[in-house]
């Protein structure tokens, strides 16, 4: 018979049978007295007792059947679940010598056995039911429970020997009480030993962007020495959020020494708290730097960047090619001038072959594989140094020869942020986040009624997925 | 490199291949030289006998000469080829890596890319804990070479 432990009752007959077992809510009055006999399991047993509530001693734990995780104390045996079980389900392969498992919450120490998590048994079936949805029990995970669909923990404390009969339900964590103790190596749902990661893993490296790389880092010495040591991976540098708005100057420094002198491409998007002094010391240590993007690293200044540029030209090194300054303090015409001659500017290709630039909403930071020496020029219309875009609607395309009539900064010429027509002479609408959509992308919105001057709440979640706004001080 | 826009030469010549459990594989020449080691054999003169490859077994040589071929065929259109790569890419991790390390052996870079991209996917977005889970990789470290790992990279994982 399904047993349910949202109910929190004991459902079968406690009283020596070997087919009993209980289970008690964590902050729940005992079953009757012959269920404390089982009372092996008690928490008070194994450390120092939970501190609960005698009115939510009381309650039941999911009195509306909502499948709120809760943590309920088991305590009884369940050899009888290994016997009732099928042979389907696979062996948690606890390994006595392997006892040693992170008691996640802490909140548990002491306890002998915790789940967490509202689920059913069927044990005479082999599998778990949550939700009235199967999981077979070689579908556990190495958590012992597939977490895909839950986020069952189990944890225990004590004595150990009482689960090796237990049924097979994937991994069970033992906690000594403390938060610090190493996470369980344990076998995994299929039996099979964890073990190193396969070589085909460190191929995949060179896949993974910087955060990726960081968290892989963590995850076993092989990896973690890989990651650290292969300068191939640090050879082109990408930061962009979340870790811009973390990444410090000497976070940089460490990550771009593992390139081991060799980087080549730095781009830092919106990394507010890199300094000159910073990116100088990356800059030195890295003189076969080919792109250095910087787009919206507000407290860069341009003097500190044509400095960098200057000290490569002096020692003759080839130097940054390629520069991305979009968002930082704005250029002046000089400045502009020896960045172009310090670049070598005049021998590029995008003199001859224009890229168009189009206006998507974000920012439009050209990517490291972009051919041209710098982002910003001089707008047509206000001559301040920007990015400047291009319009790809035909009808401006057609007007003009050269270069479009529109083709201006994002404050001259307002743009529709989803297609980047130019908006000037058409009719557009103002989303709520203050962005202009011109009337085909607007029609073309899922839930926009197709009239014209409606002006209901729009919904610019499809145009604009993140939007974030980002203070400085600076002085 | 032939590459699957220029036209399939019929010449009917073949290459024999032989895997490293004594499979033995029969491909024309414009379908094996996607892989670099075959392409410079075929220029400098192919062996007689089978080429022997005792890094691959039988099955994966099948699935990577079926994938040649695909991409050899100069009238599958990019978007079919695409289609096909996403559904051949779809195996289990066993059969993952067997594809990826004959890609890299076989020096096929196309196939080890496509290899290479779908475990970057696997490995995207998780914890470490969710990494070792998926790829059944056992936490090897002391407390204080993981507590050492954890400070190195702090910041980049507060808030």
């Amino acid at each position: 018979m399904p047993l349910s432990l949202s109910d929190a009752h004991a459902v079968r007959n406690c009283e020596g049978s070997r087919d009993s077992w209980s289970f008690r809510g964590l902050n729940s009055e005992s079953e009757g007295s012959d269920c404390n006999k089982m009372g092996k399991a008690e928490f008070g047993g194994y450390g120092e007792p939970l501190l609960v509530d005698d009115v939510v001693d009381k309650l039941p734990i999911d009195p509306f059947g909502m499948d709120k995780r809760s943590t309920i104390t088991i305590t009884g045996w369940f050899q009888d679940l290994v016997e009732e079980s099928d042979s389907g389900c696979n062996g948690f392969g606890f390994d006595d010598a392997q006892k040693e498992i992170a008691d996640h919450h802490g909140l548990f120490a002491g306890l002998n056995w915790l789940w967490n998590g509202s689920m059913k048994f069927e044990p005479e079936l082999g599998i778990v039911k949550k939700g009235g949805i199967s999981i077979p029990c070689d579908g556990f995970d190495g958590y012992g429970v597939d977490t895909r669909l839950l986020d069952g923990v189990f944890a225990m404390d004590g004595n150990v020997e009482e689960f090796m009969n237990f049924g097979r339900f994937g991994n069970w964590f033992v906690s000594k009480g403390a938060p610090e103790s190493r996470a369980c190596g344990k076998t995994c749902f299929n039996g099979v030993e964890e073990s190193t990661p396969h070589d085909a893993m460190f191929f995949a490296l060179g896949y993974l962007g910087v955060q990726d790389l960081l968290t892989v880092e963590r995850v076993c010495k092989s990896l973690r020495d890989s990651v650290r040591s292969d300068a191939l991976l640090w050879r082109s540098i990408h930061i962009d959020r979340p870790l811009s708005e973390k990444i410090t100057d000497d976070a940089l420094l460490k990550l771009a020494n593992r390139a081991q002198g060799t980087l080549q491409c730095l781009s830092l998007v919106d990394c507010i708290r890199i300094t000159d002094s910073g990116l100088k010391r990356v800059i030195e240590t890295n003189p076969r730097l080919k792109t250095l993007s910087v787009p919206g690293c507000v407290r860069l200044s341009v003097d500190s960047l044509l400095d960098m540029l200057r000290a490569f030209k002096s020692v003759g090194s080839p130097g940054i090619k390629h520069l991305r300054i979009a968002g930082i303090r704005s250029v002046t015409e000089k400045q502009f001038e020896e960045l172009q001659f310090l670049l070598n500017a005049d021998n590029h290709v995008e003199q001859s072959a224009h890229r168009l630039r189009i206006y998507s909403g974000v920012p439009s930071y050209i990517s490291c594989d972009d051919d041209c020496a710098i982002d910003i020029e001089a707008c047509p219309w206000c001559h301040e140094f920007k990015l400047v875009y291009d319009c790809p609607s035909e009808s401006c395309q057609g007007k003009h020869q050269a270069d479009h009539l529109c083709r201006a900064c994002i404050i001259c010429t307002p743009r529709c942020i989803n297609c980047g027509c130019c908006i000037k002479d058409r009719d557009y609408e103002e989303t709520f986040c203050l962005d202009s959509l011109c009337l085909d992308c607007w029609k073309q919105r899922p839930n926009c009624p197709d009239m014209l001057g409606e002006k209901g709440a729009s919904q610019c979640t499809i145009f604009r997925q993140e939007t974030s706004y980002q203070f400085c001080f600076y002085g | 490199m032939s590459s699957s826009s220029s036209p399939m030469q019929s010449t009917g010549r073949k290459l024999k291949l032989k895997s490293k459990d004594d499979e033995t594989f029969e491909v024309e020449e414009a379908v094996a030289v996607k892989s670099q080691i075959f392409k410079y054999m075929v220029e400098d003169g192919v062996s007689n006998g089978p080429i022997p490859l005792p890094n691959v077994n039988g099955k994966t040589l099948a699935r990577v000469l079926q994938w040649c071929q695909k991409h050899a065929d100069p009238t599958i259109t990019e978007d079919e080829l695409n289609k096909y790569d996403a559904g051949f890419i779809d195996v289990d991790q066993a059969v993952l890596y067997d594809l990826l390390m004959a890609a890299n052996y076989l020096n096929i870079e196309e196939l080890l890319k496509l290899a290479c991209m779908r475990v970057a996917d696997m490995i995207k977005g998780k914890s470490p804990d969710e990494i070792r889970r998926t790829f059944n990789i056992k936490n090897d470290f002391t407390p204080e070479e993981e507590e050492e790992v954890r400070k190195e990279n702090a910041w980049a994982l507060g808030p």
